[in-house]
């Protein structure tokens, strides 16, 4: 009733002023009726004294006394327990008989006051009625939670069924929370179903359940007490600690104490467990939406753990999310945030973005290290310019260098623009391979540093730039001998020759025993002498010819035999006969016909003599295959250790490959490697496959024979030549053989920057991809029994090709157009607008005339194999201009998508996460 | 060695982060007190193998810079977590109950 209202009908003169007794009338009993039952028991006791006044009659005083109470349990309730007991002995003096109504009210203040005794009291009587004994219990049930106190209350006797329940139940709570017990103090047969402390029998076996783990059980328990009963209370708590969901709790915030019990004995590590193997399995599934709930899930379990560890689970969930392309928006939604960006999470996303093994990663991957660089020297991982900062740039260094040269082309566009706009600060500027490895050899001058440094450097057309390199890494290391010889060729390739000397002399004071070292001065006093040849200043030559001599010789009678045909090469010149004559003779007798011809020959390749010379007569060995093979293999070692590209008797190839695959074939290993390589420098392709064929059944250096047999195959046996130079790369790998393996990648590498996808007679990923044991031993063994080299016509892909040809991706569920696309939140191609069959549908069709001619332009367009391959189509009835598309338009469209699909933003274009 | 594995150098040595060379070498030498070759092999083996890999200080900053793995088990993480479940005594049980009394 509104408080206007009640002044007016206290101060009603009708109720209050009349003097004189009179009837209680209804509309004021039950004005007072109304204000107890909306709790305005004290205008409701004022109103009833007054009306009591006046009337005195016993309706009167029945309300009075209802008054009475209903002050009495609103000051209990608001725990005024010292008004209450004035107001109860008030009510006791002037109502003694209503003392006995007021049973439940005592009852609460004794329990507020802490005197259980006289709670519990009347129940020692047995004669107590049973209502009264009913009312006490259920007060005992509902409100009492003090077992101890009630276990020693003295009020009852010690053996009363109450007491006894309540001490072994304090004892059983006790115990339960304190460590493990067993079934027998669980199994409490001083309490029975009827006893009021039924109910935290079940509590203690709850706790016990959750403390074994048995969750159903435990909830089964705590299923079993009542709402009203004291130990209810446990129960959210206990929800809580059983990792049951908020949004199944009523009531769900947890007051402090039970957020420090939840704190103290909650299970944080199961239910985070069990979270996150589901999100393991989401993401092996990846699929997006069970992903994002399975995050949900971890986001709720991980509540209640250490901050850190919450955070480092966040940075890793989002580390992954970001390899499987889902928006970070959709995460930060339901993850309550983005995580910390410090050093520890961007150096996982860089790792990420470089195990996608693309250019966009790559790309990627470098813009994250950069940021990565930063965090970590303001965290103090390392200081800028440390070593560790050495090794990054390195790393990044390399990085960029396997991007793509038009990517590189449009990052530096870019990079130009934005420092022309002023948008960004110098330290943001995507970073350059040339600053990279200024800062990886500054901060770590290591040879490896400086040897990939010279190694990019090598590649520039101006040979200062990789003249520059070598400087510092001498100036740096002033012992180390590779910048030394860098210089030397780099001067040679120049013709300086004086300059090369120089570095020469440099480098055999450093180790003038290094095979390196000594077959640099053997090719430089060659070149030296060449060139003085090629000037016809046959006397100069002398003096180089006495410096070859005083070089350690490798195998017995080289350097002689060099020199001897140098002097035949002065001979000719000055156009002396005998002497001619009598240095070809001492070559006869060191080297044998076969060797000496190939030598001298090369020779007057490099010294241009042309006609001028004669050769001496080389007779025909048809019938010792063995003298003629090991006369090539003579010269093949000579020519590898002089650097001398030395030609090819072309009209014996055959008559020596077949000699090389008879089981007496006497030539080694190291050999037959020797042959190969110069057949394969002479363009003698079949014999080169042909030393192959002996070195593969010869069963050592395998590796080295396959990649041999991978660069001597016609360039159409494309299965084939994956083939060899798979195993190659993968039996290098296993058996360490670094440099092998970096010379099959660099081959892949340089085919691979070729730029024209199409003309890729070889496939990176093919080859530089992991085999198994099984696969490689097929290989091996196919390639093994591959005696005859390839011809066009009559030969099939091997075998194992199958196994390593490119598994195309499975066909997506999900639809693909751009509309769809943009639902999901994924990022849009820069060529989802170009849609061709728009323009066609608007502008209609080309005529037949113009796709024949179309066809026949692209067609005149396309490299040699690429034609063969779709006019094989054309043949096999495709339609002609699909052939085409399936041969470039989806290797075009293929290689853009890779590029642009899933790119992070540059720091300019927004915030990164 | 993946950071987040229990190959991880540091783990098998016992050593933190931030360890120098010093006490890198001194933390070798307590394990290998503690997994002789004769009695523990396969973990003296882990102990020399990443002995070798820290001593190094340039793989020590590769290992430090390049092992994290983007694509370790999640439950990498947890290692170490306790279960919960702690017995804490009635005392903080018996404050719920008295807070809602």
């Amino acid at each position: 009733m509104a408080r206007e209202q009640l002044k007016k009908v206290i101060s009603s003169p009708g109720a209050v002023l009349s003097s004189g007794k009179s009837a209680l009338l209804p509309a004021e009993a039950e004005r007072v009726r109304e204000l107890i039952a909306s709790r305005h028991s004290k205008a409701a006791l004022q109103m009833a004294k007054d009306l009591h006044k006046r009337c005195a009659g016993p309706e009167s005083e029945t309300l009075l006394i209802d008054s009475y109470k209903a002050r009495i349990e609103d000051l209990l309730r608001l725990k005024m327990t010292v008004e209450a007991k004035s107001l109860m002995e008030i009510l006791g003096e002037r109502f003694p008989a209503a003392l006995a109504q007021l049973g439940e009210a005592k009852r609460e203040l004794h329990a507020l006051n802490g005197r259980l005794e006289e709670v519990v009291g009347p129940l020692a009587d047995d004669s107590l009625d049973a209502a009264e004994r009913e009312r006490i219990e259920a007060f005992v049930r509902q409100r009492v939670e003090d077992l101890p106190a009630l276990a020693t209350v003295s009020s009852l006797p010690a053996e009363h069924p109450l007491r006894v329940a309540a001490a072994a139940l304090a004892a059983a709570f006790q115990a339960v929370t304190q460590g493990p017990v067993d079934d027998q103090l669980l199994a409490l047969p001083q309490v029975s179903r009827r006893s009021p402390l039924a109910a935290w029998k079940a509590l203690v076996r709850a706790i016990a359940c959750y403390y074994r783990r048995e969750d159903e059980a435990c909830r089964q328990w705590l299923g079993t007490i009542a709402g009203d009963c004291a130990a209810a209370r446990m129960i959210p708590a206990m929800n809580a600690m059983l990792g049951t969901r908020p949004e199944t709790n009523t009531g769900t915030k947890l007051s402090p104490a039970e957020d420090r019990l939840v704190a103290a004995a909650g299970d944080h590590g199961v239910p985070l467990r069990s979270a996150v193997e589901a999100l393991e399995t989401a993401f092996q599934a990846k699929k997006r939406h069970p992903i994002l709930e399975a995050i949900r899930a971890v986001a709720f379990a991980s509540q209640r753990c250490s901050p850190a560890l919450r955070d480092r689970l966040h940075q890793h969930v989002v580390a992954r999310c970001m390899a499987h392309h889902i928006p970070l928006e959709a995460i930060r939604n339901i993850s309550g945030g983005a995580p910390r960006k410090d050093a520890y999470f961007l150096r996982l996303v860089a790792r990420g973005s470089e195990e996608r093994h693309s250019a966009v990663g790559d790309e990627e991957a470098v813009w994250v290290w950069q940021q990565f660089r930063r965090a970590a020297i303001e965290e103090k991982w390392f200081a800028a310019g440390g070593l560790e900062d050495g090794v990054l740039a390195l790393h990044m260094a390399q990085l960029v260098e396997k991007l793509p040269a038009d990517l590189i082309e449009e990052i530096e566009d870019e990079e130009s623009w934005n420092q022309a706009q002023g948008k960004r600060k110098r330290e943001d500027f995507f970073p350059s391979v040339t600053m990279l490895y200024e800062r990886a050899c500054t901060a770590d001058p290591s040879s490896e540093a400086f040897q990939k440094w010279l190694q990019w450097a090598q590649k520039d057309r101006d040979w200062k730039v990789a003249d520059e390199v070598a400087e510092r890494w001498r100036v740096a290391q002033p012992t180390e001998i590779q910048p030394l010889l860098h210089l030397m060729e780099s001067a040679e390739k120049r013709s300086a020759f004086k300059k090369s000397l120089k570095y020469l002399q440099d480098a055999e004071k450093l180790d003038g025993l290094s095979p390196v070292v000594r077959k640099a001065k053997v090719r430089l006093l060659l070149a030296a002498s060449f060139r003085q040849l090629r000037q016809g200043k046959a006397h100069l030559v002398a003096a180089e010819i006495e410096r070859l001599q005083t070089v350690p010789e490798v195998r017995p009678g080289e350097i002689a035999a060099l020199a001897a045909g140098l002097r035949w090469c002065c001979a000719v010149i000055d156009k002396d006969k005998a002497g001619q004559e009598a240095q070809a003779a001492e070559l006869m007798e060191s080297i044998g016909g076969v060797a000496r011809h190939m030598l001298l020959v090369a020779l007057m390749n490099e010294a241009q003599l042309g006609p001028k010379a004669k050769l001496p007569e080389l007779k025909a060995f048809r019938s010792a295959s063995a003298e003629l093979l090991a006369g090539t293999i003579k010269a093949c070692q000579l020519g590898e250790w002089a650097a001398l590209t030395m030609p090819m008797l072309f009209g014996w190839s055959g008559e020596i490959a077949w000699f090389l695959t008879q089981p007496n074939c006497p030539a080694d290993t190291a050999q037959l490697l020797t042959l190969g390589e110069a057949a394969l420098k002479g363009s003698a392709k079949e014999l080169a496959y042909a030393a192959s064929v002996a070195g593969l059944a010869g069963g050592q250096a395998d590796a080295r024979f396959l990649f041999l047999r991978g660069r001597a195959l016609p360039d159409w046996a494309k299965p084939m030549r994956n083939g060899c130079l798979t195993a190659a790369l993968e039996l290098a790998r296993r058996e360490r053989d670094t440099e092998l393996a970096g010379k099959i990648v660099d081959l892949i590498g340089v085919r691979r920057r070729s730029g024209y996808g199409f003309l890729l007679d070889t496939d990176p990923e093919i080859v530089s991809r992991p085999v198994s044991a099984e696969l490689l031993k097929a290989i091996l063994e196919e390639e093994r029994k591959a005696n005859k080299y390839p011809s066009q016509n009559s030969t099939q892909p091997p075998k194992y090709w199958p196994k390593i040809m490119p598994v195309p991706p499975p066909l997506s569920e999900e639809c693909d157009c751009p509309e769809c696309r943009a639902s999901r939140g994924e990022p849009m191609d820069d060529w989802d607008e170009d849609d061709d069959e728009d323009e066609d549908s608007i502008f209609g069709g080309p005529s037949l005339q113009e796709l024949v001619a179309g066809v026949a332009r692209i067609l005149e367009l396309m490299p040699p194999d690429l034609r063969r391959q779709t006019q094989e189509a054309i043949n096999a009835g495709v339609d002609p201009l699909e052939a085409c598309t399936q041969t470039i338009g989806n290797d075009q469209k293929a290689a853009k998508a890779s590029k642009k699909a899933s790119r992070i933003p540059r720091p300019d274009q927004g915030i990164l996460f | 060695m993946n950071q987040n594995s229990p190959l991880d150098p540091y783990a098998v040595l016992c050593v933190g982060q931030d360890a120098d060379d010093e006490g890198i070498r001194a933390a070798y030498l307590a394990r290998l007190k503690q997994f002789p070759p004769d009695r523990a092999p396969v973990q003296f083996e882990q102990i020399r193998d990443a002995y070798e890999l820290l001593r190094d200080r340039r793989r020590r900053a590769q290992c430090m810079l390049f092992s994290a793995d983007p694509e370790a088990p999640l439950s990498s993480l947890l290692t170490g977590m306790d279960n919960g479940r702690q017995y804490v005594g009635s005392g903080p049980w018996l404050a719920v109950l008295k807070e809602k009394n």
